[in-house]
């Protein structure tokens, strides 16, 4: 009996140190995660970023690089999208307002277009501006946008109108030429994304401004 | 011949009877908005309290609002992850209760602006009921509803 414990007492030993480097020594995501109230911690270092080919809404490329070095919140619509994206910007409004007054560095907002085809930098420029002066909005070609929203868990399906008549198809089928309007049905989660360049967490639907600012706080403080 | 007078006066004495009933109930309407929206927006939406004072389920089946190519009555529904924003051919809108109209929720788009609906100006709207109940309401144009902020 004496014996087992000589024997498991260096084991135990071991291994409460190897736990505490492992607390201590490397950040606790879970944590984290179960402290957070309106978001889910997404960071993975296995599934980093794809790399991006964007054009922001004064024409110029956006890449990976403009991400870094800041906090963003990233968010895909549309701008013929009549509730879904005016909601989630002026959300942004009410967050950037709560984030200043608890004195935090407010994340630069950017909407990236999943309908490419109508919304030309121009558009976008006077759409988002239009919520805050200092969003931000990028653009790309559809190919490049349905390719880099994977990594989110973004999807988005178009709804063809053609009178009376509703369509669904796929986010990657031609749009006809001859479709009167169409819409999107799409996911409408934000998207923290952490001065590396990579996305930290995940916002979802219904937004709600305070308790967003009251994670963000949690997250700043953890990074 | 003699079926249809008599139908006719059958008519003549219930019709004034029934508008006097139709009088005593009313659809009423509060805290309306349009959402405002960028200068070059395509589409925008309307937002109300809408209360059914008759003692029967009244649907709003449609709504005119000059300037607008269609209006649509839509209700943004989550299915799952991705939001929807759900053409419906109706508002139902039980007996005796009210039904907001928010953003996220039950809405009335407006596709096609043909005029500028700018932050500040009042449209006239008119909203109209299975019943033949017809509301004409005067909707001003806000960034955002001032109630909704409270809840921050």
């Amino acid at each position: 009996m004496s014996l087992k414990i000589k024997f498991l007492l260096p084991v135990v030993f071991a291994a409460s140190l190897i736990s505490a480097f492992f607390l201590l020594g490397n950040k606790d995501y879970l944590k984290l995660e179960r402290s957070l109230k309106a978001s889910f911690v997404l960071f993975d270092e296995n599934k980093p970023l794809p790399k991006l080919e964007l054009t922001d809404f004064n024409n110029q490329p956006f890449s990976n690089n403009d991400l870094k070095g800041h906090w963003s919140i990233v968010f895909f619509g549309f701008t013929f999208c009549p509730d879904v994206c005016p909601t989630g910007l002026m959300d942004m409004v009410k967050l950037k307002k709560i984030l200043q007054t608890k004195k935090l560095q407010n994340p630069e907002i950017i909407f990236i277009t999943l309908d490419p085809n109508r919304d030309t930098p121009e558009v976008l420029k006077d759409y988002v501006t239009y919520f805050d002066k200092d969003f931000k909005a990028l653009t790309g070609t559809k190919e490049h946008i349905n390719q880099i929203i994977k990594p989110f868990g973004t999807f988005y399906e178009v709804v063809l109108n053609d009178g009376e008549n509703q369509k669904t198809v796929s986010a990657d089928d031609p749009i006809p030429s001859d479709i009167k309007t169409y819409t999107l049905n799409h996911t409408a989660w934000m998207y923290l994304i952490s001065p590396d360049g990579e996305i930290f967490a995940g916002l979802p639907t219904p937004h709600n401004p305070s308790l967003m600012a009251e994670d963000i706080e949690k997250i700043f403080a953890f990074y | 011949m003699k079926l249809s007078r008599i139908f006719a006066i059958f008519i003549m004495f219930t019709s004034p009877i029934s508008m006097t009933y139709a009088n005593n109930y009313s659809i009423d309407i509060e805290d309306a908005w349009i959402r405002a929206m960028p200068s070059k927006a395509m589409s925008t939406a309307a937002f109300m309290k809408i209360t059914n004072k008759f003692p029967n389920e009244v649907k709003l089946i449609s709504v005119d609002i000059d300037g607008v190519q269609s209006v649509e009555l839509h209700k943004t529904v989550s299915d799952g992850k991705v939001m929807k924003m759900v053409k419906q051919s109706h508002i139902p809108l039980p007996a005796n209760s009210s039904l907001v109209l928010k953003p996220g929720s039950w809405h009335i788009m407006m596709i096609g602006l043909e005029k500028q609906f700018p932050e500040g100006s009042v449209h006239q709207v008119q909203l109209n009921f299975d019943n033949g109940f017809k509301q004409n309401i005067k909707i001003k144009v806000k960034k955002h509803q001032i109630q909704m902020m409270h809840h921050m």
